[in-house]
């Protein structure tokens, strides 16, 4: 049906106006390539929003005691709310769906306390107390050494896992710190393992700032008791970080005797819905991006219809002509189809290797900014899905030969009889 | 060859029916060199292009090589015109982004034969009307007398039984008129069938029978 005779015909018609079918042609041109380079940069973002969260368990769940806000069973509000060791127990025991849970006791904050030091050396670190395991929900790597085990806890051993920050600071990259000794608060610990947190960006200076001490060594070197700060866990597949917040903090309201309606006692807060916030906010934008996108492209498959009408009007008499020498109804739909879809899909197809071009300008130019480790540019390589460019060039293809329908029909009811009576 | 019996045609101008043909009954036999004539508005046009199949007709009958011509599909209609049918216009209807040999060649594009067969059989139509030396020039590097001649090979080359032509002199000089008759002429006397539509006397009298039609009636047939 399309032969080499078809094309040639298509290809004369479409030269011998060159301007117009330039400028007809730039419409879907444009259209495609700000899709092409609006769906990379937002795949661009994207990419970097995600690098920059890179670290966090995407389900990881906190809970910790605050001050009751209401009155219950003759208690009155203003109590403190403290968890201790059995509050774990309890939990472990009686709630389903926990994956991972991290009692986790703390001392200091970030860069407050220079608290830590080796030999004549001393630098802040958060120093905390915690169960082996704890490196599922905050990933590390670990190079050097090892992290916490559960002998660690049961001898209570003064042992630490420091991050690569501490590392540097205290020992000097170069050297190996394994089995030195080094003071967390006058007291003793073993340094058995180096950590490189996986955040990229201001997260990962705090995150090597880090030091790892057994939960049960901390609780007593440090005076806490049974005492716990908080808990961080990570749900089992398949349950919702939401259904297992609820769940513990009714335990615990019932162990601590709290007002169930009191929202306040028990403080939580979960990465699982600002990761969904997160991955509504991209979905949004790509709806957005998609709807510039094809309202673009709609304009300019308007504009290829438009134009083959007034092209049409114009070649009356070629076409009136074509047909009183024998060009039958169906020859003059597809030299119109024809020349429509080869208009469309050549500058569909260049329009997607500009914008692809345009992408990798890009990626060339940014990428010693965004690929630094420590970077905070929240933009990573510009990509984009080749199934989905080629998806959204035949989805054009069959949306400009619905709009040469029109012109179509117009060319096939050219009276010859007409168009070619002499002026 | 062409049988046209009680032909009626009317149009719309406007809001006022015209009668452009009246009951119009018609014997022209193979071989025959016609001349149609009359004033503007007589109908001769509209009996040309209802010869042509490029026009319907409200009553009547028309049979053409003894095959009946009412009541075709659109593509049975091209493809009668394709091969039966040559036409040859008062404004040549060349398509200006084609060469001559193009434009020659275009009715067996219709037919599907290949382009390189295509041009070569056009190069001998072109050669017969004496313009092989211009077959790649673009109409508007032709005069008025050469793209006609181009038009009438581009009739020719399909080897119709019935050449039909509506004013085909009427934008020329004299002289250059006398080449395109001579050139009818020629295929007349090789058998072709010719119906000429003309309001030139001096044209009307080199063919061998002159139809005249008023009001859309026919008001004389004589033969030379």
């Amino acid at each position: 049906m399309i032969d080499r005779d078809a094309w040639h015909e298509v290809t004369q018609a479409l030269l011998r106006n060159r301007l117009r079918t330039l400028l007809t042609a730039s419409g879907i041109f444009w259209g495609i390539f700000i899709l092409i380079v609006m769906l990379g940069f937002g795949n661009g973002i994207e990419g970097g929003v995600k690098k920059s969260m890179a670290g966090y368990a995407t389900n990881a769940l906190y809970l910790w005691g605050n001050e009751t806000s209401m009155p219950y069973q003759g208690l009155s509000p203003g109590r403190r709310i403290s968890l201790d060791n059995d509050d774990t127990d309890a939990i472990l025991a009686q709630v389903d769906g926990v994956g991972h849970l991290a009692p986790r006791v703390r001392l200091g904050r970030y860069r407050s306390r220079r608290d830590i030091a080796y030999g004549n050396k001393v630098t802040d670190a958060e120093v905390s107390g915690d169960l082996p395991g704890y490196e599922k929900i905050l990933p590390m790597a670990i190079d050097t050494g090892r992290f916490l085990n559960p002998l660690d806890v049961a001898q209570k051993r003064k042992v630490a896992v420091i991050g690569e920050r501490i590392h540097a600071d205290l020992f000097g990259e170069d050297s190996n710190p394994i089995g030195k000794q080094i003071q967390i608060r006058q007291i003793s610990f073993t340094v058995i393992g180096i950590f490189k947190p996986e955040h990229y960006g201001d997260n990962r200076e705090r995150m090597s700032s880090l030091v790892f001490t057994p939960l049960s060594t901390f609780q007593q070197v440090f005076n806490y008791g049974q005492s716990i700060g908080f808990y961080a866990l990570v749900p089992k597949p398949g349950y919702s970080s939401r259904g297992v917040a609820d769940d513990i903090k009714a335990l615990l309201q019932k162990r601590h005797r709290v007002d169930p309606r009191d929202a306040r006692a028990i403080g939580d807060w979960n990465t699982e819905s600002e990761f969904i916030r997160i991955r509504n906010l991209f979905t949004g934008i790509r709806a957005f991006i998609w709807t510039v996108g094809v309202a673009t492209l709609l304009a300019g498959v308007f504009g290829v219809s438009n134009i083959m009408l007034i092209a049409i009007r114009e070649r009356r008499r070629e076409f009136g002509l074509r047909k009183s020498i024998g060009a039958t109804p169906s020859d003059v739909i597809r030299m119109i189809i024809l020349e429509t879809a080869t208009l469309v899909s050549g500058a569909g197809f260049l329009g997607l290797f500009a914008g692809l071009g345009a992408l990798y300008a890009i990626d060339l130019f940014t990428r010693p900014i965004t690929s630094a480790v420590d970077s905070d540019v929240l933009f990573s390589t510009p990509t984009v899905d080749m199934k989905v460019a080629i998806a959204a060039i035949a989805a054009l293809i069959i949306a400009s030969l619905l709009a040469a329908l029109i012109p179509a029909r117009h060319a096939m009811r050219i009276d010859p009889v007409e168009a070619l009576r002499a002026e | 060859m062409i049988k046209l019996s009680n032909i009626c045609k009317t149009y719309l101008m406007g809001d006022n029916p015209v009668r452009a043909l009246d009951a119009i009954s018609l014997t022209v036999d193979k071989g025959e060199f016609v001349a149609v004539q009359g004033s503007s508005g007589s109908g001769k046009s509209t009996l040309l292009n209802i010869m042509g199949i490029l026009d319907s007709f409200d009553s009547g009958s028309y049979t053409l090589d003894d095959t009946p011509m009412d009541n075709l599909t659109q593509r049975q209609a091209a493809q009668y015109r394709n091969r039966f049918i040559g036409f040859v216009f008062q404004s040549f209807n060349l398509i200006h982004h084609k060469s001559a040999v193009e434009n020659v060649a275009l009715p067996l594009y219709y037919q599907g034969i290949k382009r390189r067969k295509r041009n070569a059989i056009a190069m001998e139509y072109l050669e017969r009307v004496g313009l092989a030396a211009r077959a790649d020039h673009k109409p508007s590097e032709l005069s008025g007398g050469q793209s006609q001649r181009v038009a009438i090979a581009r009739a020719l080359i399909t080897q119709p039984s019935l050449l039909l032509a509506d004013e085909p002199t009427g934008a020329l000089d004299t002289q250059t008129s006398e080449q395109i008759l001579d050139l009818f002429k020629g295929v007349n006397a090789d058998g072709m069938t010719v119906v000429v539509v003309t309001h030139e006397t001096e044209v009307a009298e080199q063919t061998r029978r002159v139809i005249n039609l008023r009001d859309g009636q026919l008001l004389s047939d004589q033969r030379l």
